[in-house]
């Protein structure tokens, strides 16, 4: 199943909506410019486009309508809001039968049509036009079988908005049927090479409005949101050497976080977004530090003679993972964040364990796991201690969950390129992620923040 | 030598010394300043505060110490040092024998083990030519630049480059090499060498680089 979300090169492949051609076209990729284009938030290269390559179990079955009147704009609701779910793997998109016209409204809606063809749950709805431009989306989602509207809302919004409102309204039904947040409203950063130009780039969720927030022609890497949104920190060699700086997208402006000798990286916010874990190596050897968030207050967290690095803290601030070296070969281990104790190693299959990133709910983390030559996921569970492969690839890296837990964006290399991919929790659905761009790599998933 | 000719200028100008003409005429004249100059850049020291006539006085010193390097230089063109004695030797001489690829020197690249930084044993005639070629001309610097290959984690092999890099430093200082000469950098796998995913593309971005600053490198 492809689900093409940037492209018109192939159709639209929602099993709901089969006669809909794609309107969008292709967007304009901006030449590279070679130059650094610093708080530019400016389109460019390395758009995404995602692919589901696996199935989930215990699908749920939801019939999403398309909604009266949404032609008259470019951006059609019903198609965002199947695509979302679709791509979440958790939902089974069922065929929209064959009345016509749709039902927009609940009055509209034959129940006993719907309950015999066993489409329980409906989504639908109408998009007006407004004399002013704007656009009022009407939605409600109803069970065919109890005929009660499950949930319904109506917002007026400028046509520049309506992707913004399919996504809340995907979380809105993932919500309601889930019982857990959804996603599609969040937001991802990642790393886009082209040739001799490195991008920061921010998308939306399901990869479209990606823009650039730095581009220049030095490696970048290790961007993560401040738990509040805020700001990105990340790791830049615009200086010909690795410093951590801080990102703040709200005005565009930013910082240097950390500037020492030697290496600046690995930066990892603690859930306060006041202050973050760093790694430098101007004490001798790469160690951890936590650093407040406007660089001042620089406190050692770690003391070995190995390599400590990539610190994950845990959503209560209690503990964090590391990977380190101090064994012999690179494990990872967990130790009080506020500094002392001694340190836990947790992984001990393979010889090779390394960036460890902690769930959001704290009970379980992802890292990347060497087997047999191999690079990929693996999920450990903090309280059994076992240790699940989730992924087969051979150079998986970067692992980042997505701020409800259910699924971990990561970055791949297939046939010398890099990519993105995704993976459920639980291993079943994978998702494949390319881009325009020539390499996109170090993907981080931004925070659940006030959209609902 | 231009650079220096330039700080004097800026340092007359920040003076307030005499006029546009005045000025340029110190630096076109060298480091010989005529007496008039010299008068006239007393004159208007004098009516400077006292931290513009200490940083004239640091423009001065340096000059001085410019104009006793090239008369040194002078006395090396006309009565030229034993071979043996490179430390004399001009800068540009030293360029062509790190660039002699007849030379030890002109290895400059140490490779590893995968996740490993010990320097294996056959880079050490190599760290040993580089140790003695820098304990002997001290004027000279690099940057040691570690690598990893592709494998694993970044933010790993950024830690691993840079303990790479840091174990040629600490082969070259125990050669008496003094720590100022050597600065370390890591790029982790962030910019490798040869592109591929294959062991030969692998070990080749296994690797420090000795980069001689001013000559391999303008920074």
């Amino acid at each position: 199943m492809r689900d093409q979300m940037k492209s018109s090169r192939s159709p639209n492949a929602q099993p709901s909506h089969p006669s809909r051609e794609p309107v969008r076209g292709r967007r304009r990729a901006l030449t590279a410019l070679g130059v650094a284009c610093l708080s530019a938030a400016t389109r460019a290269h390395g758009q995404l486009t995602i692919e589901i390559v696996g199935g989930g179990a215990n699908q749920i079955p939801i019939t999403v309508l398309p909604f009266g009147e949404e032609d008259a704009f470019s951006q059609h609701i019903s198609e965002i809001v199947s695509a979302d779910l679709n791509r979440s793997g958790r939902f089974k998109l069922q065929d929209i039968g064959n009345v016509r016209p749709y039902p927009t409204e609940p009055n509209d809606v034959n129940f006993r049509y719907w309950k015999n063809r066993g489409n329980q749950t409906l989504v639908l709805g109408k998009v007006l036009k407004r004399s002013d431009g704007r656009a009022e989306v009407r939605f409600r989602m109803i069970d065919t079988f109890k005929e009660t509207q499950l949930v319904g809302f109506s917002y007026t919004v400028g046509a520049a908005q309506l992707r913004t409102i399919a996504h809340k309204i995907a979380d809105l039904i993932y919500e309601k049927l889930t019982g857990e947040p959804g996603v599609f409203s969040t937001r991802i950063a990642y790393v886009a090479k082209n040739t001799d130009r490195f991008e920061l780039q921010i998308a939306d969720a399901d990869g479209y409005n990606s823009q650039f927030i730095l581009a220049h022609r030095e490696p970048i890497m290790s961007p993560t949101w401040s738990p509040d949104g805020t700001r990105i920190a990340y790791v830049s060699f615009e200086q010909r050497r690795s410093i951590v700086y801080l990102h703040n997208l709200l005005d565009g402006t930013r910082s240097v976080l950390a500037n020492y000798e030697g290496s600046n990286s690995a930066p990892a916010w603690m859930p306060d977004s006041q202050r973050l874990g760093v790694v430098l190596s101007k004490d001798g050897v790469a160690q951890l530090y936590v650093i407040e968030a406007d660089g001042k207050g620089l406190q050692r967290l770690s003391y070995s003679n190995a390599i400590d690095t990539e610190p994950s803290f845990s959503p209560d601030g209690k503990w964090v993972v590391f990977t380190s070296d101090r064994g012999g070969s690179p494990q990872i281990y967990r130790m009080p964040a506020a500094g002392g104790g001694s340190a836990e190693r947790l992984t001990f299959e393979g010889g090779y364990n390394v960036t460890p990133r902690y769930s959001p709910d704290g009970k379980s983390f992802v890292f990347i796991q060497r087997h047999q030559g191999r690079y990929s996921l693996a999920l450990m569970d903090m309280t059994a201690r076992q240790m699940q492969g989730l992924t087969d690839g051979e150079f998986d890296s970067s692992p980042t969950f997505a701020p409800n837990g259910r699924l971990i964006l990561y970055a791949s290399i297939v046939k010398g390129r890099g990519i993105l991919a995704a993976v459920s929790s639980d291993g079943r659905i994978k998702q494949k992620i390319t881009a325009t761009a020539q390499d996109v790599r170090e993907p981080a998933w931004g925070p659940l923040v006030g959209n609902r | 030598m231009k650079k220096l000719l330039i700080g004097i200028c800026v340092a007359l100008l920040l003076t307030g010394c005499g006029s546009k003409g005045s000025s340029s005429k110190a630096g076109v004249e060298d480091h010989s300043l005529s007496e008039q100059n010299k008068t006239d850049a007393q004159k208007a020291a004098e009516a400077q505060s006292k931290a513009d006539a200490a940083a004239r006085q640091a423009a001065e010193d340096k000059r001085k110490q410019d104009e006793a390097a090239r008369k040194a230089a002078d006395q090396a063109v006309v009565k030229p040092l034993p071979e043996t004695s490179m430390s004399a030797k001009p800068l540009t001489d030293v360029a062509s024998v790190l660039k002699d690829p007849g030379s030890p020197l002109a290895k400059r690249s140490v490779y590893y083990d995968f996740d490993m930084y010990n320097i294996r044993e056959e880079f050490q005639p190599s760290i040993e030519a580089h140790g003695k070629f820098l304990v002997e001309h001290k004027e000279l610097r690099v940057r040691v630049e570690g690598n990893c290959d592709e494998r694993g984690s970044r933010e790993y092999n950024l830690a691993l480059g840079q303990r790479r890099a840091d174990a040629v430093k600490r082969a070259l200082t125990l050669l008496g090499v003094t720590p100022k000469q050597i600065e370390t950098v890591s790029f982790g796998s962030e910019k490798p060498k040869a592109t591929g995913s294959n062991e030969e593309a692998w070990a080749e971005n296994r690797r420090s680089d000795i980069v001689y600053i001013g000559i391999d490198s303008s920074q």
